[in-house]
């Protein structure tokens, strides 16, 4: 069994077995909590797309760099 | 302390709010600021990004106007010339509240609450609530009044504190209506401030919480609620992180919430009465005939229009082209949606709601008056010019069991000038179909009869049999009209 069909299954069974909900019980608490997880793991894309947007700006800047050494093809440049 | 704890007079429609109050009076509606807030409320209002929302009029127009008028207009000298700033707004012809929308209008209040979240966030600027109770309906179009909601946010803050209260009031209610039928009347006067997660899934049972998309917004804030117990007072600590990873996550959060409000757009639901014009029991030239006589009894005027049983729509639309300003209700929610979709596309002013005229919406909230009853809403904009009771006084008074003499008065409370009604005798096939039997309670029920009772209340300017005398249509205007 995958980890995903793990996790999917035990949610299943805390589903089946979960207690009864009480009136004291915030009932936006859920929501909240659900925001929190989603927000820890919308950092760590957004730490990913950091790395990926840096690694592409170095590429780009690489190939940049190579094609401004090109000579321009309408020859304009002046000596 | 909110303003009325702080001697400034007390208003049932915004006492939540610690930063203002708004007072809503018969031309326009004035709203108290707090100085320190009001700066950051025109710096809001003069983003570039909410430009478009107030040239199309979905956010409501504020212009600042002197305390002395408002201090006049209220005849009150409580507020004081420090510390305050006062706003005016134009008023929205006919406020309108979720339960009395159908599916479709409450998607568009959520679409129009997340679009100017989104707009706002690019700005640094965020809303600190999301009720579909921030938007009234100016016709078919959606406009978001609660100016105040808007707020600088805190930079490093990731979380959208409204989030929970826009799937409680929005998310939520549209989906127990497309999968088990719950009506949004139904849920918002018990609920004004919508349902949680835990309710809606025993609402929903347990498996169908846990299928499509009931199981991110029903079955898992369902669980994490019971087990989120454990974190206490932490839950709502504060989160910080960096500004520009904050707005990342929450430009995510919110695109996420408008998929998820996609996947509920409401479809055009069939109902008994969606295919009335196809099935109804009137010959074509009569058809025509009533068309005819109803425009003529519209002609000349314009103003505000209240088509009562409007059912598929096809009279409000003709007012509509005739320049009336047109409220239309029904108590079928899948034909007031319907109307809702056409009016907008087409872009008539027509105002379709979900209200049983029999039994019309209550007042609710803070001493029944923070969102007034339907026909003190009537009462306060001084009534209709002009009222539509098409082919519905049988249902009055066969289905809701009222009196021939309520149903006038009921019509003579709800205009001010002109009725245009049909009345339908027991010999038609439609009135035999909705007595069940009971035909005999209405042997008495005569043409003659329905015209002496209006005529106590009306002077009759035209009347016109159709279906060979089953059904007539009269037009009226109220005694002592010029």
């Amino acid at each position: 069994m995958s980890g995903v069909a793990a996790g999917v299954m035990v949610v299943f069974v805390l589903l089946l077995v979960a207690p009864p909900a009480y009136a004291y019980v915030d009932p936006g608490s859920g929501t909240l909590l659900l925001q929190i997880i989603g927000a820890v793991a919308l950092g760590s894309m957004f730490y990913i797309r950091t790395a990926w947007l840096k690694l592409r700006g170095f590429f780009d800047r690489f190939s940049g760099k190579s094609a401004a050494g090109e000579a321009p093809k309408d020859g304009s440049e002046s000596k | 302390m909110r303003h009325a704890d702080r001697g400034l007079p007390f208003s049932a429609s915004s006492f939540r709010d610690p930063v203002a109050s708004t007072h809503v009076l018969a031309d326009a509606v004035f709203r108290i600021v707090d100085e320190g807030f009001a700066a950051q409320l025109d710096q809001a209002l003069a983003l570039p990004g909410l430009r478009p929302f107030l040239d199309a009029g979905t956010l409501i127009a504020t212009e600042p106007c002197p305390t002395a008028e408002v201090n006049g207009a209220l005849m009150v000298g409580a507020i004081p010339a420090q510390g305050y700033v006062c706003y005016r707004h134009p008023r929205i012809a006919f406020p309108s509240y979720p339960y009395e929308w159908a599916p479709q209008m409450l998607h568009a209040a959520g679409r129009l609450t997340l679009d100017l979240a989104r707009t706002l966030l690019a700005a640094g600027f965020g809303l600190k609530d999301a009720t579909p109770f921030n938007v009234l309906f100016d016709g078919p179009r959606p406009v978001f009044i609660d100016v105040t909601s808007i707020e600088r946010r805190r930079p490093s803050d990731p979380l959208w504190a409204a989030e929970g209260q826009f799937l409680r009031t929005i998310l939520l209610p549209l989906l127990l209506e497309r999968d088990i039928g719950l009506g949004l009347s139904a849920l918002f006067l018990s609920h004004a401030d919508g349902i949680d997660a835990v309710e809606a899934g025993r609402l929903l049972g347990r498996w169908r919480m846990l299928t499509g998309g009931a199981f991110g917004l029903v079955g898992l804030p369902a669980l994490l609620s019971r087990r989120s117990q454990c974190q206490g007072e932490n839950l709502y600590a504060p989160r910080d992180t960096a500004p520009d990873k904050a707005r990342f996550i929450l430009d995510h959060l919110i695109g996420r919430l408008a998929r998820r409000l996609d996947a509920l757009a409401p479809t055009a639901a069939q109902s008994h009465w969606t295919d009335y014009v196809d099935t109804r029991s009137y010959e074509d030239a009569d058809v025509a005939a009533k068309a005819e006589f109803v425009s003529r009894a519209l002609a000349g005027s314009g103003g505000r229009l209240l088509d009562v049983g409007c059912n598929t729509g096809e009279f409000s639309v003709l007012a509509a082209r005739q320049g009336w300003s047109v409220v239309a209700l029904d108590n079928d929610t899948a034909v007031a949606g319907r109307l809702w979709e056409r009016a907008a596309k087409e872009g008539h002013d027509i105002l379709p709601l979900v209200v049983d005229v029999a039994q019309p919406t209550p007042g609710t909230g803070l001493f029944n008056n923070q969102f007034p009853a339907f026909l003190a809403r009537c009462d306060a904009a001084g009534g209709f010019d002009a009222v539509l009771m098409l082919a519905v006084i049988h249902h009055l008074m066969v289905t809701n069991g009222l009196p021939l003499r309520a149903v006038v008065d009921l019509a003579a409370r709800l205009t001010r000038d002109r009725l245009i009604l049909e009345i339908v005798l027991p010999d038609d096939i439609m009135f035999r179909k909705i007595a069940r039997g009971r035909g005999e309670l209405f042997a008495g029920l005569t043409r003659e009869l329905v015209l002496a009772a209006l005529a106590e209340k009306f002077d009759i300017t035209g009347t016109l049999d159709l279906a060979g005398g089953g059904r007539c249509l009269v037009s009226c205007r109220r005694k002592g009209q010029p």
